[in-house]
């Protein structure tokens, strides 16, 4: 299959531009030292350290495909891309996946080691069921990040779009407190959203290692994989007819 | 026999957005975009043979890029018709897209960190080439670029010549039979920028592929190209042969001396000084009036030379002497 082909060369090529990966894992770190220490000030068990340990793993693995894309329409470099016998919207998230694996095997062993040392507790039994699903939740990061770049054909500039995403997927999907801290009508809304799936419904598993809960994520996780995947299918359509219209 | 390339009455609009001023114009903007139309190319026919090397030239603006883009299938005609090596290219762009390809100058198709041969052995895979074609294409290619010591350098190390040449090598991988190239030497040095025109050229010969060039570069389409259609605010200006276009359009040379002595005189026919400074001096020279051989010997003449070039007049001018011609 030649997006596997493309994902390959992508992770080769993450692997020797590695200076953007350590610059995440540094940040990362920071982080990790930071929250640590706020939740041994708060008496939090050491599952909370581990929470955001994966939260921001996936976070910080994201590769920013939205800005490449962007780049690709403002150059018109993408008009030349279509006309290759493989999609270029599949061509991107194959990119992007191979991209963002290398930073996930990165700064996930960098974190790894950190919340070990910061909590002095090994990972939860939990992890083990969460690191599928993290995956698959970086996937539907990928896409989400596709989309956002698609946009570009549009509104031209996708970062303010990019920018209330962003904050949404950190308050709705719990990036730095589990959900469970939040009022209820709240959390009731956030997992109305495909943001708390996405990271607060595998995260959990740090501190509650309950399988029918992974299960639960999982199905979720799927359906707003497959609905994610249909409506980028469909904007990719439309911005074709939008570089028809408009011109590359 | 049907063309490589036969465009008929080739016509495309585009509605551009435009952003009105003030708060309400913003507002409106945001809600319905207003619109004004654009005519990128406006009827235009010509015909291209297999195994043709054709320079499609014209200012800025004149519609061969939207015209391209509608060959390689990336864009609907508003009207007409085209037909690329047999295939209705927006109606068939896929199949289309592994018989044709397309070198940009200024866009690149290999992976920056990687060597070029990691970025080849993709395309085999991308254009459903197997190993043993493509292990063959690649040596051949390889050998006439010479591009062997190359291959295994991360492409960040390369010049922006020695790039260019892997550039092309990628594009021709899947020995495509139609080859789209848009200022292909653009940003190169004099030496590199002859090289791979030589290099295109030979390669379309020993291939038989039909090239369709388009460049700013005089010297790019005089080099490569056979015949040469012009293109102006989405008409087509002309459709000769280069050595006709040469005769009647290019007649005037723009030559630089750097002197060891601070001025020279050259008084002949047809030559005009435009430019003068201490040790440099720029001159114009009507070819059909004094041959380029007898200004150089002048200036030998007049005094040592630490420099010379001869430069074709810029592309827009010639295009303007078509264009005031076919008024």
């Amino acid at each position: 299959m030649k997006q596997v082909a493309i994902a390959a060369l992508a992770a080769r090529h993450a692997l020797h531009a590695r200076g953007e990966a350590l610059a995440r894992a540094v940040f990362y770190l920071a982080i990790l030292v930071v929250l640590a220490s706020l939740w041994r000030a708060l008496g939090a068990s050491a599952s909370y350290v581990w929470y955001v340990a994966l939260t921001e793993w996936v976070v910080l693995a994201m590769p920013l495909l939205s800005i490449d894309i962007e780049e690709d329409v403002r150059r018109g470099d993408i008009a030349y891309r279509i006309a290759r016998p493989v999609s270029y919207l599949w061509a991107k998230v194959a990119e992007g996946l191979g991209n963002g694996a290398v930073r996930l095997l990165m700064i996930g062993g960098c974190g790894g080691v950190a919340a070990w040392l910061l909590t002095g507790t090994p990972p939860p039994r939990g992890i083990l069921l969460s690191l599928p699903l993290a995956t698959l939740s970086f996937f539907l990061l990928v896409l989400w990040q596709a989309a956002l770049g698609l946009t570009a054909f549009w509104i031209g500039d996708t970062q303010p779009l990019f920018w209330v995403w962003q904050k949404l997927l950190f308050l709705l999907g719990g990036l730095l407190f589990p959900l469970d801290v939040y009022p209820e009508w709240l959390q009731r809304a956030a997992y109305m959203t495909p943001f708390a799936p996405m990271l607060h419904g595998w995260a959990r598993l740090a501190f509650d290692p309950d399988p029918a809960l992974a299960a639960r994520t999982a199905l979720l996780l799927l359906g707003w994989g497959v609905a994610l995947i249909a409506f980028l299918a469909w904007l990719y359509r439309r911005a074709l007819v939008v570089l028809d219209v408009n011109g590359g | 026999m049907s063309g490589a390339i036969e465009v008929e009455d080739l016509r495309k609009v585009f509605r551009v957005r435009e952003r009105p001023k003030g708060l309400r114009g913003t507002l409106r903007y945001l809600v319905r975009p207003p619109t004004r139309e654009v005519v990128a190319v406006d009827g235009v026919s010509f015909r291209i043979e297999p195994g043709e090397r054709v320079a499609f030239v014209g200012p800025n603006g004149a519609g061969k890029s939207t015209t391209i883009k509608m060959l390689a299938g990336i864009l609907h005609p508003t009207r007409g018709s085209a037909r690329v090596l047999g295939f209705v290219p927006w109606g068939d762009r896929k199949r289309l897209a592994y018989r044709i390809g397309t070198v940009f100058g200024q866009r690149t198709q290999l992976w920056y960190h990687l060597p070029a041969r990691d970025t080849f052995a993709l395309l085999a895979r991308v254009y459903d080439q197997d190993d043993a074609t493509h292990a063959r294409r690649r040596a051949e290619l390889v050998d006439a670029f010479g591009v062997g010591k190359l291959l295994d350098t991360p492409v960040r190390q390369l010049s922006l010549g020695e790039r260019m040449r892997c550039e092309i090598v990628a594009s021709l991988l899947h020995a495509p039979q139609v080859l789209f190239l848009d200022e292909p030497t653009i940003g190169l040095d004099v030496t590199a920028k002859a090289v791979i025109r030589d290099l295109v050229r030979d390669t379309s010969r020993r291939d038989g592929s039909t090239v369709l060039l388009t460049s700013h570069d005089t010297g790019d389409m005089e080099r490569v190209c056979d015949r040469v259609l012009v293109i102006h605010n989405g008409r087509l200006l002309l459709d000769r042969p280069i050595a006709d276009l040469r005769r009647t359009y290019i007649r005037r040379k723009v030559v630089t001396l750097l002197t060891a002595d601070e001025r020279i005189a050259l008084a002949m026919p047809g030559v005009t000084v435009t430019e003068t400074a201490p040790h440099r001096t720029v001159l114009e020279v009507d070819v059909d009036k004094t041959p380029i051989e007898a200004v150089v010997q002048a200036a030998l003449r007049a005094s040592r030379l630490n420099d010379l070039t001869v430069e074709d007049p810029p592309m827009e001018e010639i295009v303007q002497a078509i264009y005031a011609s076919a008024r």
